[in-house]
């Protein structure tokens, strides 16, 4: 009986593990389903103008170490949120540098605050969605982008 | 036994020692493996979910989230040692149970619980970390040691 039980979860824990990165992060998020969710880049529905952070989607987009990209910006401020594939995340210090360096170099003019972390994703994705819903004013967007960028600077 | 050490024995003990080695029970090493692998990973598991659980719902990023995610699974090993189920998971995983933070855990409370009849300030106060201490010492020693490998490294190796 003992046998039969280890087997089985040795067996499921292999399954699971060779599963495919985009079943597992279908399972692992709740409710909302954020990862399902296909990413077109940018809030393209809005009226305020999101060429800049088009044109950071579509220059990570081409990377081959990210998987997922959304961008908002708002005035000067670039807030780039992506996601780095699993196996790629060895090297994810490096990765983050040269995107950020490539994203500053693309738009001098610009505050750029680029992240690679899941949740700087999940809250940079929901503002995008919500810009898609309803009509956004700079100030509230900035206000907004602001936050994100306090969490992703915080340390502990 | 090493060989050094096996030469120096009298021939009665080397024959013990022969004697002794056919007749003792093998460990299975494999299957203890197989278990420590099995749990350890399902407590990792436990562990990530616990650590989306904040990041979803809380204020939590990646960075941030190791912190309540460590202080959770430490408390609920230390309630399932209290309840006495992590002995029994212990004695089946052996290593994949007390290498991760819930080890931690479980060494503080059973230690507490051990020495509990001893009094609050001489049995449990002064044992609690009987176990624990040693984490606690070579794990800050073992963060010196790397921190002050990664300064030389970064400083001075170009790194």
């Amino acid at each position: 009986m003992k046998r039969w039980w280890l087997a089985a979860v040795a067996v499921w824990l292999a399954a699971s593990g060779c599963a495919k990165e985009e079943t597992e992060q279908k399972q692992s998020l709740q409710g909302a389903d954020w990862m399902r969710a296909q990413t077109f880049g940018t809030a393209k529905g809005a009226v305020l103008d999101q060429g800049p952070a088009e044109r950071a989607v579509a220059s990570l987009r081409q990377r081959d170490d990210v998987r997922e990209v959304v961008a908002v910006n708002s005035g000067e401020r670039l807030l780039v949120a992506y996601q780095i594939p699993h196996l790629k995340r060895w090297k994810r210090k490096k990765i983050e540098k040269e995107i950020a360096e490539r994203l500053r170099a693309m738009f001098p003019g610009y505050d750029v605050v680029s992240s690679s972390d899941l949740k700087i994703f999940w809250k940079t994705k929901d503002l995008k969605t919500k810009m898609e819903k309803k009509r956004w004013d700079e100030r509230d967007l900035q206000r907004e982008i602001g936050r994100i960028e306090k969490l992703s600077k915080e340390q502990t | 036994m090493a060989n050094e050490k096996r030469k120096k024995l009298t021939p009665v003990q080397q024959e013990y020692h022969l004697f002794e080695k056919e007749r003792e029970t093998k460990r299975p090493i494999v299957r203890n493996c197989a278990c420590a692998f099995l749990v350890g990973g399902t407590i990792c598991a436990i562990g990530q979910a616990i650590s989306y659980f904040y990041m979803y719902f809380f204020d939590f990023t990646e960075q941030t989230a190791g912190n309540p995610t460590v202080a959770t699974m430490v408390f609920l090993s230390m309630i399932l040692t209290g309840l006495g189920v992590y002995d029994r998971i212990a004695q089946f995983a052996g290593a994949g149970s007390a290498v991760p933070v819930t080890g931690f855990g479980n060494a503080v409370i059973s230690a507490a619980i051990e020495h509990r009849t001893e009094g609050f300030v001489l049995g449990v106060g002064s044992n609690m970390f009987k176990l624990a201490g040693s984490v606690i010492l070579f794990g800050t020693f073992a963060a010196f040691v790397i921190a002050l490998v990664k300064t030389v490294a970064t400083q001075w190796g170009g790194l």
